[in-house]
């Protein structure tokens, strides 16, 4: 997957969004993404996901660049006997990037991570229409703390509660191999709380709605190409985070 | 399913950021929210110091001059001196539990310093973290709250 993320706006702790003046104040990154998976059998798989990243950053007159990997991410799932097409899964981000904790950079353009170990669980259906398909998952997910230390300063990040629900639908057009698909994903992050030194910060929780829309084409059964395109401006509520907007290109293929 | 998914648009375009946000203002001033006077001071090591923004602060990049002076010796027109420890700033964004990059803090004459590199990243609460550290170790500390 290769793709680019631009920051459209700020969401404060109680909801109000300001968008971003884009001729003063420009955030995006680049992405190329890897995941290989692996099915051990036709009910089990496992993968690994890795990231680079190029981030750069304008704000009023001044430029910030940096390249780097992102953290690691893994997963297996599991589909049992007795659902049919529900996928159990767990991930497990592995943080080997730099974060924004430990930034050192102007504009903390070398954050290229988030900082914690964090693993989720989640179970995922597919249900299958005659022309179409209809998609609901959920998952949850625990940060765990980690201690950094910055400028001397001991910064003792602590664990976080979060989770996410996702539906969507999808549909192939005249029995071809298009397919269009939406789906939303709603994301709650609990408050997290960060000491430095002496001081207690606890931050607030954060929401953010993804709305996706997509598009693939399977040129066979090996190989499949498609588009997507994430939109965290187009519902909310939202509360304490960044909003984006993600356009991303797909390159499928199974061996 | 699809009364769901139907229900959670309805709900959700509620309250759309992009049909209800406002747009970004590159304001020359961000507001102090505890400043009672420009003078601070350091209890511990009975230092006084006083700020002076000649830039900002604002979104973007800040810069602001410090003038130090001990209460046995100095007053707020001088004569200045070096803070007795090792000073340094940063800043903090509590809400979002994170920061932004490290500041740069030059000496530009005694007990005066200039702050340069104060990036506040966005809009948003900030804290200024004025600290003076022996051996690595904060032994006073004195916050600022702003409104970016």
């Amino acid at each position: 997957m290769m793709g680019q993320t631009n920051v459209i706006g700020d969401v404060d702790a109680a909801g109000r969004s300001v968008f971003r003046d884009q001729n003063r104040n420009k955030e995006s990154t680049q992405f190329a993404r890897l995941d290989l998976g692996y099915s051990w059998t036709f009910r089990y798989q496992s993968g690994v996901s890795l990231r680079y990243q190029a981030k750069s950053r304008e704000f009023n007159g001044t430029e910030a660049n940096n390249t780097g990997w992102s953290d690691v991410g893994l997963s297996h799932a599991y589909m049992p006997k007795m659902f049919d097409r529900v996928w159990f899964y767990q991930t497990l981000n592995i943080p080997t990037a730099t974060s924004v904790y430990d930034s050192q950079s102007s504009l903390a353009v070398d954050s290229q991570g988030t900082g914690t170990y964090l693993t989720s669980v989640g179970v995922f259906k597919i249900h299958n229409y005659k022309m179409g398909d209809l998609t609901m998952g959920s998952e949850l997910h625990r940060s765990f703390g980690r201690k950094f230390n910055s400028d001397g300063t001991e910064i003792d990040v602590r664990g976080a509660w979060g989770g996410s629900v996702s539906v969507g639908a999808g549909y192939v057009p005249w029995k071809s191999r298009s397919r269009l698909g939406v789906n939303l994903t709603p994301r709650l992050e609990g408050p997290k709380t960060v000491i430095r030194g002496e001081n207690r910060a606890n931050g607030k929780q954060s929401m953010v709605w993804d709305a996706v829309i997509n598009y693939t084409y399977s040129i066979n059964l090996e190989y499949a190409v498609g588009l997507n395109y994430v939109d965290q401006t187009l519902l909310g509520p939202a509360s304490n985070t960044l909003l984006n907007r993600t356009v991303s290109f797909v390159f499928q293929s199974r061996y | 399913m699809i009364k769901l998914l139907l229900l959670t648009l309805l709900v959700a375009c509620g309250e759309s950021p992009l049909l209800n946000h406002a747009n970004e203002k590159f304001k020359a001033v961000g507001s102090i929210l505890n400043q009672e006077s420009r003078v601070y001071s350091f209890k511990e090591s009975k230092t006084f110091f006083i700020l002076d923004w000649t830039q900002g602060p604002q979104l973007g990049e800040s810069i602001l001059q410090v003038k130090a002076w001990n209460e046995a010796e100095g007053t707020l027109n001088g004569p200045y001196q070096d803070f007795p420890e090792e000073f340094s700033v940063d800043l903090w964004m509590p809400d979002m539990g994170h920061g932004s990059s490290p500041v740069k803090i030059t000496k530009i004459d005694q007990g005066e310093y200039l702050v340069n590199k104060v990036y506040f990243i966005m809009s948003g609460k900030w804290e200024v973290r004025f600290k003076l550290k022996r051996q690595g170790k904060v032994v006073d500390e004195v916050v600022l709250n702003l409104h970016i």
